[in-house]
């Protein structure tokens, strides 16, 4: 460095607040043409070559702000190279006190200001629209961190971790309007290295809960979320035992007792993170998505479970889709964490809606009600009340549901003999004709299925759909009246039907023998005159 | 210890008195005469047999002696058992083998003498029925010429020449040398018949033979004379020419008189051969075929209602009727339960889980894409066959008639096309009258029968043809109906006679369809659905096909589709109304013979009324969108009236819920009576269904409100003046209806099967086991045929055995007898020999 004396230092560095260049620089500057990769390479080496070329940092910085990706990044990888053999060099670590008022010191100050003014313009490019720069920074970026938590620890030889530059990326990357390079750095980084794991999480729920209280525009607010719940779910790595948690960014010795390492730690932090999510605002599809992924991905890597069961019965009692949803996780808890919900076979028996057949979730729920009602200890009036209502809902639904309600009634009944009677009525004599006949018992509108009178039935319903239209839910209903021998259907293979996959199977039939044809034909296909009764399709014109 | 042999021999002896002390005192003063000697020697050589370990055969136990069990077999003396048979065999079959040849006997012929079935009244019966029958045939047959032969020996005459028979069938007379058998109204040929009276009828055949063969000669000695007199005859003319010298002409006749006779004798003998001309068809009276056409409308209703009842299956697949054994292990896990009911793979496990909830929960938003690709893809190889895309389908230029050029215009032979576009050259810009007869012609020059490979080519026109339909229905208002008509019937005939092509033709054009009604449910910006063309296609497979089957390839895909538009297509324009409204009445045309249920139909025909009703909250029974779509009509609805909808009305794009002008209601009413009539035709259909009330109680509701919210409201009222009265009218009906159905309900009795048996995997174990008990079968009567069946099959083998014996034997003496007759002969020669040589 040409500059030797403290009060030229001084100037230079005034002039650099103000005009970013000093008059030297700005004259080689004019100088220089346009930076090419020989001349940045060139400058990274008079760099490594001696302390005189210690201003070709300044130029490299200037570098990285050029419109060409090509040379920021180029200039960007030269400082990163630069300044870690510096922080190898020790140029960087605190100076003793001794060396105050030095001209190391004023170096040192020098440098720092550089670094910092460096790192702030990486995270700039973090929202460059350019993939590859962006990531290309993210990866210095941490690779920066890496550095610093080995080369700048306050104090020698300790664990330390450079936390305030990861802060920073995190932040940054949260507050992206794209949650591409998020989505990469939860790849990368996040589920690979336990340390870069722990603290983002931790972050993530502190600017989350930041977020909250700052009260933020709504639409910057949606998005932080919307980026924070994508990077959430995309975790992938839930350690079981802390003896998986191995690996790191920065080497954590063994003596060292970092909350890193502890597996309770690292399932707080996500827990953490989570609640913070769950206390802002969420819209809708933020919601049904949180409750989706909520028994694979949180309620079983998380410290305290409890702490969701407000939120699910919450969501559970909404109503609609948002109780299909929530039973997943709902039922998690009271399997595995004793979480007591009464009433819920009440509840589960209300969801049994109107639109139950026809919503898209429908496969989704019929696996946990399966699993609900697999218990062959529940009350023989009970089972008989869902078979009741299933099938009361059966009749006006479309076929791809009929053949899942169907095997499914079927699997019940084999279960709980004592609901053969919705089948097979013995007691019936004529004389009840007046009882039977009239009205069906089944209370439709009764809420508790204990109460509902469905033992008094029977099935009518579901022996009507063996006259169903589609000859295989036609046929497939008539398993209800042959001899029970098979001991149980499986529910999965009836699941994913629809209007789509049946008419795919219809057409990929092909023809053996010739359809048959009607054998008289109508004289007309529509009524135009009046006087023509034989028309097929009377009331209508061409 | 078992003694030794000589011990044993010594004892033997001793015991049979003919060893030790011979003349005792005891003895001579008994004085019993001595056995003679010949006595002893038999005694002896008894004796001698039974210590021969030579003549003992032993078969040795694999497993040992068991418990002391006799094994039947085990020990034999085969040679004295062959001693035994042969002398029997000397005894009974050298006796037979020597009379044989020399002796006669009285064979016993009478009518089921033999026969074991009969009993000895039956017989008599039976021959006294006979003889009555041959008596009363002797007496009766002769000159009946009713009486059908039906009984060969009893027919009456037949016919001869020469005395022979002409029949072919006469078995007798083609052999007879004599030639002289004329009747054989003789009982004596019965198989039953004794020997005596056979002779007798064969002396009297004899007698008719000659009597006959006599007449023969007697006949040809006439004819000999008669063609002597007949030369002398012809001589005369040249012995009178001589005598008086004139030339006469000489007759040609009696020269040609033998020759006749022969050409005679052949024709008759042919007219013999003739066989009798059989009585043709006549004409049938207008009764007859009346008869027959219902006959055969009645094996054709049989046959539709086994299929709409399943019986007869595309294929017949014996998967289910398999039941599960013991031996199952459970573990055909490849099997998919659904697809033993020939649903298909489903969606798979892909996609169930990832479906990110949005906005509209219902499916009909979430047909998914992949569904879109697959039906893009199909789309494709639709058109690629069909060589015509979509657009220029559309495109085609409308119908236009030459009305100056009407006769000119039309060529007698056209190439019969292969493709649409060349359908449409060939149709030029004709009428569809013309095009009619432009088809009938390519039918006529194309007809099968004229030249090969013409089939081939009315197959792929055929299919053309319904595309034509379709587009004629897309593009063109103005033609008239009975064009329409008879253009159906031509598809119709196609139809009947490709059945495979045109159903191929409809399922693609199907589709087409169900492609633009996919994308027309995820994305409702798609406005090219539904299209008249769709409702054709609809409405020809309903008249067309067999629409009752349990199953159909092409019936049961359109009713899918049109199942799958009724319930996720939206409603949102006054065409979409009209169009569900019509699947509607096509989905029960297409049930009206089967009665199946439609959940889809119903639905739909809810949905349309509760559009009509201003309230919110709808009864429970059907599915409900969030904001359900609702007809708001305001205003008046004087001087409108309920007319017949259009199929054309379905292009109507105005928003359902901004009605306004008088046609547009007069649409949305007309429509909408519609529904009410298509729900109560349903409501009559499905009598008799189980869950009647179920099914249209939601229904009546609605209606319910509908008519009190017409009665409570004076703008509602006039605005729905139209169809107040047939609100009303249905409601009340409906009512009745469910009324009455609920009344005969009956509790479900779908198990009435024999109770299931619980399978026992217990091994078997016999309680009281024993090594000689063959057979452990509980079924007494089971086992009394085994039984019998095990004696049957020992019996045959004995006899077989001893047949070979017998023939064994036979042949053995035989070959002695040869063989002694030829050494006799030997011997007798040397005997000559030497009386030769010893005289010589």
């Amino acid at each position: 460095m040409p500059e030797a004396t403290t009060d030229k230092k001084k100037a230079k560095r005034a002039e650099d607040s103000s005009t970013d260049l000093p008059s030297v620089k700005r004259a080689r500057t004019a100088t220089t043409p346009t930076p090419t990769p020989e001349l940045i390479l060139d400058l990274e080496k008079q760099i490594s070559n001696s302390t005189e070329h210690y201003n070709n940092l300044v130029y490299l910085l200037q570098y990285m702000k050029n419109e060409d990706p090509q040379i920021s990044l180029l200039s960007a990888t030269a400082l990163f190279r630069s300044f870690a053999k510096m922080m190898l060099a020790g140029l960087f670590s605190p100076l003793k006190k001794s060396m105050a008022g030095t001209p190391q010191e004023t170096l040192s100050i020098w440098l720092k200001e550089k670094y910092k003014e460096y790192k702030s313009q990486l995270i700039e490019l973090l929202t460059q629209e350019d993939a590859e720069t962006a990531f290309t920074s993210l990866t210095i970026l941490i690779r920066l961190v890496k550095e610093e938590s080995t080369h700048l620890s306050p104090r020698k030889d300790e664990y330390y971790f450079a936390k305030t530059l990861l802060k920073r990326v995190v932040s940054a990357l949260l507050n992206l309007s794209t949650d591409d390079l998020l989505l990469e750095f939860v790849d990368k980084y996040v589920d690979v290295y336990y340390d870069i794991r722990y603290h983002f999480l931790n972050f993530a729920s502190i600017l989350a809960t930041e977020q909250i209280e700052e009260q933020a525009s709504s639409e910057h607010e949606a998005q932080f979320t919307m980026n924070l719940i994508s990077a959430l779910a995309a975790i992938t790595s839930f350690p079981e035992d802390a003896s998986e948690i191995i690996e790191f960014l920065v080497a954590v010795p063994v003596k060292e007792k970092t909350p890193v390492k502890k597996l309770s730690s690292q399932r707080g932090a996500l827990q953490d993170s989570w609640l913070a999510v769950l206390k802002g605002k969420l819209n809708t599809g933020q919601y049904k998505y949180i409750l989706q992924i909520m028994h694979k991905k949180i309620v079983p890597n998380i410290n305290k479970p409890q702490l969701l069961m407000d939120f699910l019965t919450d969501s559970y009692d909404a109503g609609g889709v948002v109780s299909l949803l929530s039973l997943n996780a709902l039922f998690l808890l009271m399997q595995k964490y004793n979480l007591d919900y009464p009433n819920f076979y009440t509840k589960l028996y209300a969801l049994l809606d109107r639109n139950i057949l026809h919503v898209k979730h429908r496969s989704r729920f019929f696996r946990l009600l399966d699993l609900f009602l697999s218990s062959t200890h529940l009350p023989a009036a009970l089972v008989a009340s869902f078979i009741k209502r299933l099938s009361r809902l059966a009749i006006s639904a479309p076929p791809s549901a009929i053949v899942i309600v169907v095997p499914f009634v079927y699997n019940l009944l084999k279960r709980h003999t004592t609901c053969n009677l919705l089948l097979q009525r013995t007691d019936f004599t004529n004389a009840d004709s007046s009882k039977f006949g009239l009205n069906d018992p089944f209370n439709d509108e009764e809420s508790d299925p204990n109460k509902t009178g469905a033992m008094e039935s029977s099935v009518w319903e579901l022996a009507t759909l063996q006259d169903h239209y589609h000859p295989n839910v036609g046929t497939l209903a008539k398993i209800l009246s042959e001899p029970f021998y098979k001991p149980s259907y499986n529910i999965e293979d009836f699941m994913d039907h629809s209007y789509t996959t049946m008419l795919d199977a219809e057409f990929v039939k092909n023809i053996r023998k010739p359809p048959a044809v009607e054998f008289e034909i109508a004289a007309s296909v529509f009524t135009s005159n009046e006087k023509n009764q034989q028309a097929y399709l009377s009331g209508w014109e061409l | 210890m078992a003694k030794s042999q000589l011990k044993q021999l010594k004892e033997r002896l001793k015991l049979s008195g003919l060893t030790g002390q011979t003349n005792t005192k005891k003895q001579k003063k008994g004085r019993v005469p001595a056995a003679s000697r010949q006595d002893k020697d038999n005694l002896l050589s008894s004796i001698r047999d039974e210590f021969n370990p030579f003549e003992v055969k032993t078969t040795r136990q694999k497993h040992g002696d068991i418990l002391g069990r006799k094994v039947q077999g085990a020990t034999g003396r085969p040679g004295l058992s062959k001693q035994i048979g042969e002398e029997n065999r000397r005894r009974t079959l050298q006796n037979e083998l020597e009379r044989k040849n020399k002796v006669g006997a009285i064979v016993d012929r009478r009518f089921g003498e033999h026969d074991p079935n009969m009993t000895a009244e039956e017989r008599m019966l039976e021959r006294f029925t006979r003889e009555r029958q041959s008596r009363s045939a002797r007496n009766s047959s002769l000159f009946n010429l009713e009486g059908d032969d039906d009984d060969g020996d009893f027919g009456g005459d037949r016919l001869t020449h020469f005395g022979q028979s002409l029949s072919l069938d006469d078995e007798f007379s083609l052999g007879d040398a004599t030639g002289g058998l004329k009747r054989r109204g003789d009982d004596s040929e019965d198989d039953g018949e004794p020997e005596r009276k056979k002779s007798k009828n064969e002396v009297m055949k004899e007698v008719i033979a000659k009597s006959k063969m006599y007449k023969h000669e007697r006949q040809k000695a006439k004819e000999e004379d008669q063609d002597q007199i007949a030369e002398l005859d012809g001589e005369m003319d040249d012995l009178r020419s001589l005598l008086f010298g004139s030339t006469a002409q000489p007759s040609q006749q009696t020269e040609r008189a033998p020759a006749k006779d022969s050409e005679y004798d052949e024709n008759v003998r042919e007219l013999g051969f003739d066989r009798r001309a059989q009585p043709s068809d006549r004409t049938k009276t207008t009764e007859e075929l009346a008869e027959e056409r219902a006959k055969q409308l009645k094996e054709l209703e049989d046959q539709r209602l086994r299929r709409m009842r399943g019986e007869i299956t595309e294929e017949d697949d014996e998967r289910n009727s398999r039941k599960p054994d013991a031996d199952d292990l459970e573990d055909d896990f490849e099997l998919d339960d659904a697809a033993d009911f020939g649903f298909g793979r489903g969606l798979g496990d892909s996609e169930s889980e990832e479906e990110i909830a949005d906005g509209n929960e219902f499916e009909a938003a979430g047909s998914d894409e992949s569904s879109d690709e697959k039906a893009e893809t199909v789309e494709r190889m639709s058109t690629s066959t069909n060589a015509t895309p979509l657009s220029t389908r559309r495109s085609k230029p409308s119908v236009e008639l030459s009305e100056d050029d009407i006769k000119s215009g039309l060529k007698f032979t056209y190439n019969c096309p292969s493709s649409y576009d060349e359908l449409l050259e060939v149709f030029e810009a004709h009428g569809i009258d013309k095009q009619l007869v432009i088809i009938d012609r390519i039918m006529t020059l194309y007809h099968p029968s004229l030249a090969a490979g013409n089939k081939e080519k009315l197959m792929k026109f055929g299919p053309l043809l319904i595309e034509h339909a379709a587009t004629i229905a897309d593009d063109s208002s103005d033609v008239s109906e009975e064009l329409f008509n008879k253009l159906v019937k031509k598809i119709y005939d196609f139809t009947q006679s490709y059945p495979e092509e045109m159903a191929l033709g409809f399922r693609s054009q199907l589709q087409i369809t169900r492609q633009r009604l996919q994308s027309a449910i995820s994305n409702s910006e798609v406005t090219d659905y539904p299209l008249p063309s769709d409702m054709v296609s609809f409405i020809l497979i309903g008249m067309i096909f067999s629409t009752s089957d349990y199953f159909h390839l092409v019936a049961t895909p359109a009713m899918l589709l049109i199942g799958q538009h009724l319930s996720q297509f939206p409603v949102s324009t006054l065409g979409d109304y009209a169009s569900s409204s019509l699947l509607a009445r096509l989905s029960l045309k297409y049930q009206t013979l089967s009665k199946r249920y439609v959940p889809e139909a119903v639905n739909y025909l809810n949905h349309s009324i509760f559009s009509f009703i201003q309230q919110e909250s709808a009864p429970q029974g059907f599915p409900l969108t969030e904001n359900p779509a609702k007809i708001v009509i305001e205003g008046s609805s004087k001087g409108i009236s309920i007319r017949n909808l259009k199929v054309s009305d379905i292009m109507t794009d105005t928003n359902i819920s901004k009605i306004s002008t008088p046609a547009e209601k007069q649409l949305v009413l007309s429509t909408f009576k519609s529904d009410l009539d298509s729900l109560l035709e349903f409501a009559s259909l499905w009598k008799g269904k189980d869950a009647y009330k179920e099914i249209f109680s939601p229904s009546l509701a609605l209606l319910d409100t509908l008519s009190s919210e017409i009665s409570a409201s004076k703008k509602r009222s006039v605005a729905l003046g139209l169809i107040r009265e047939r609100v009303t009218e249905s409601t009340n009906q409906l009512r009745r209806l469910i009324n009455l159905q609920t009344l005969s309900r009956k509790p479900l009795m779908l198990q009435q099967h024999k109770p299931i048996p619980i399978p026992t995997y217990a091994p078997k174990f016999e309680e009281n086991y024993s090594v000689d008990k063959k057979s452990y079968d509980p079924n007494v009567q089971r086992q009394e045929i085994s039984k019998l069946k095990a004696q049957v099959k020992k019996e045959r083998k004995g006899a077989l055995r001893e047949l070979r014996k017998d023939n064994a034997f036979i042949s053995r003496e035989k070959l002695a007898a040869k063989k002694k007759k030829d050494s006799d002969y030997h011997a007798m020669l040397a005997r000559l020999e030497r009386n030769v040589a010893s005289e010589g």
